[in-house]
């Protein structure tokens, strides 16, 4: 009895999260060509993620490196050095993305990668600050291990891998979104505390300002938006409040794949802006937001109207509100518009 | 491929490889006793929990590490707290690096790191790496040697810097407009290379 219970407000919270359900005509057809999707996107995952560890600049700074303060997974770097540790994840990570990047249907690669990615993002973090862009990057290749092995041909006989697969490349934007929703949603809390204190709060119209005083001066270094937004601090409020929304409500964009391809973009404008602004780029997270949300593999022809209705909190609030205006006997006042139904 | 085919779809791994109906049942997790589902569909089961873990690792996480006093405060690489400009500061507190006199000359008057114009002055890693030494500084901790090493190698770019490490307590907009520090504590005074 418990256990069902249980289900079905799993079944409900899923349902609330998924938002208006996308049609059931051609659901077969749309699977095919979101695994064909998919099993391209894999593969433009690992050219991505080549790419991204293969910049020069890390190498030479491992080389240059005369000292570390080595993260807990790249300890053993203290026997060896950093140039020599450096030069040794260096090209383990090298030469796994390219075997991932040729033949990701192979398990053993996607694993070694993952390993050495892992060894990577911890090596790039002991220079005494741990740079967030190799995170996303890390648990994505660590999903990836668990992605069905074979080729497309193989993987689309049966339902159960299907699935798999599908489920395993969604996972990977989910947890990307999770990310952000998690940042957005410290940011919120901290905010309405610091609100509930009266001191300038997230939601402040000079937030903005004072976070790009604070890391300008911290670093004594300038970009091109800093002035004009520092002398004009309201400029940035609504950029700010759009970015916590964002934020804050990315994990529920990924359970809504009409919401796909506006969040990714909206979250690249927002990293890009952060660039001009505050010099913050983020621009492995870019890259990334093009591959897994841009072009994201479950993502259906933009539709305005059922996009604007997806929207968390706006989209929801409009859907039950018309709901109940459905069920509302006949006489009795809408809650949309007050007037008899 | 095509003796894949003639298999039982149960005797299949989620790899696709065949193994014993034995391995097989025990890699289904939570599939009910008596319960035969294929292979691909027990692959999917476990998919599901590993993404419902992979999502709570990342989410509370950090936040038991943190709760666990672990000195990481919850950055244990690869998971991340992403507590990145959650608070609007007025008043702002962290440490700095005072450079007193660099290459065997004074200077006067002294200059914060990020004002010296060294190579790496406008990184934001040496920014945090400088806030870690403090940290290790004043809380006396073993690796406090490491932390300046790669201070005093990697961004005072090598020996005969004679700095100090100071507290300080600022209001970004107020500073940016020209305004000075509300306060300055030094907390200790080294030359790089040698020992305090």
């Amino acid at each position: 009895m418990q256990q069902v219970r249980l289900d079905r407000a799993r079944r409900r919270v899923v349902r609330w999260l998924a938002g208006a359900p996308l049609p059931s005509a051609g659901l077969f057809q749309r699977r095919r060509e979101s695994l064909f999707a998919a099993y391209i996107g894999v593969r433009v995952f690992y050219a991505v993620a080549l790419y991204q560890v293969c910049d020069a600049a890390s190498l030479q700074r491992f080389l240059d490196a005369t000292a570390l303060d080595p993260l807990w997974c790249v300890r053993w770097a203290r026997l060896t050095g950093p140039a020599l540790a450096g030069s040794i994840v260096y090209a383990a990570t090298v030469l796994c993305a390219i075997a991932c990047a040729l033949a990701p249907a192979r398990r053993a690669a996607r694993i070694a990668f993952a390993v050495a990615l892992f060894e990577f993002g911890g090596l790039e973090s002991s220079f005494g600050k741990i740079n967030h862009g190799w995170h996303v990057l890390s648990v994505c290749a660590f999903l990836l291990c668990f992605l069905p092995s074979g080729e497309l041909n193989w993987i689309r006989r049966s339902t159960g891998r299907v699935q798999a697969y599908l489920l395993c490349v969604w996972s990977l934007l989910a947890s990307f979104f999770l990310t952000y929703t998690i940042s957005g949603g410290w940011k919120v809390a901290v905010g309405l505390v610091q609100a509930a204190r009266l001191e300038p709060n997230a939601f402040s119209p000079s937030a903005l300002a004072y976070h790009v005083a604070r890391r300008l001066l911290e670093t004594g270094d300038s970009t091109p938006l800093a002035h004009v937004l520092l002398r004009h601090p309201t400029f940035g409020w609504p950029a700010n409040l759009l970015t916590l929304y964002l934020e804050t409500f990315a994990i529920i964009a990924a359970f809504r794949p009409r919401l796909h391809r506006p969040w990714a973009m909206g979250l690249i404008a927002f990293h890009l802006g952060s660039g001009l602004v505050l010099g913050i780029g983020f621009y492995h997270h870019v890259l990334l937001l093009g591959v897994l949300g841009l072009a994201s593999p479950f993502a259906p022809a933009f539709d305005a109207r059922a996009t604007l209705l997806d929207l968390p909190l706006f989209g929801d609030a409009w859907r039950w509100l018309s709901a109940r205006r459905r069920q509302a006997p006949r006489g009795e006042a809408s809650p949309l518009t007050g007037r008899p139904a | 491929m095509s003796a894949r085919r003639l298999l039982p779809a149960r005797t299949l791994s989620w790899s696709g490889t065949r193994v014993k109906p034995a391995l097989a049942n025990q890699s289904n997790l939570g599939r009910p006793r008596g319960a035969c589902y294929p292979g691909s569909v027990a692959s999917y089961r476990l998919l599901v929990r590993v993404v419902v873990g992979t999502a709570l690792a990342l989410t509370i996480g950090p936040s038991v590490v943190r709760a666990a006093g672990h000195r990481s405060k919850g950055e244990m690489f690869p998971l991340s707290r992403w507590a990145m400009f959650n608070r609007v500061d007025s008043e702002v507190d962290d440490y700095g690096i005072r450079i007193r006199s660099l290459a065997g000359q004074t200077v006067s008057p002294p200059v914060y790191f990020e004002n010296a114009g060294l190579e790496l002055s406008q990184s934001v890693t040496a920014y945090h790496a400088i806030q870690k030494f403090a940290e290790r500084t004043l809380k006396q901790e073993a690796d406090v040697g490491t932390s300046r090493t790669l201070v005093e190698q990697r961004y005072l770019g090598g020996p005969g810097v004679e700095y100090e490490l100071v507290a300080r307590r600022w209001d970004p907009l107020v500073r940016w407009n020209g305004g000075s520090f509300k306060s300055e504590r030094v907390i200790a005074s080294f030359v790089s290379g040698a020992s305090q």
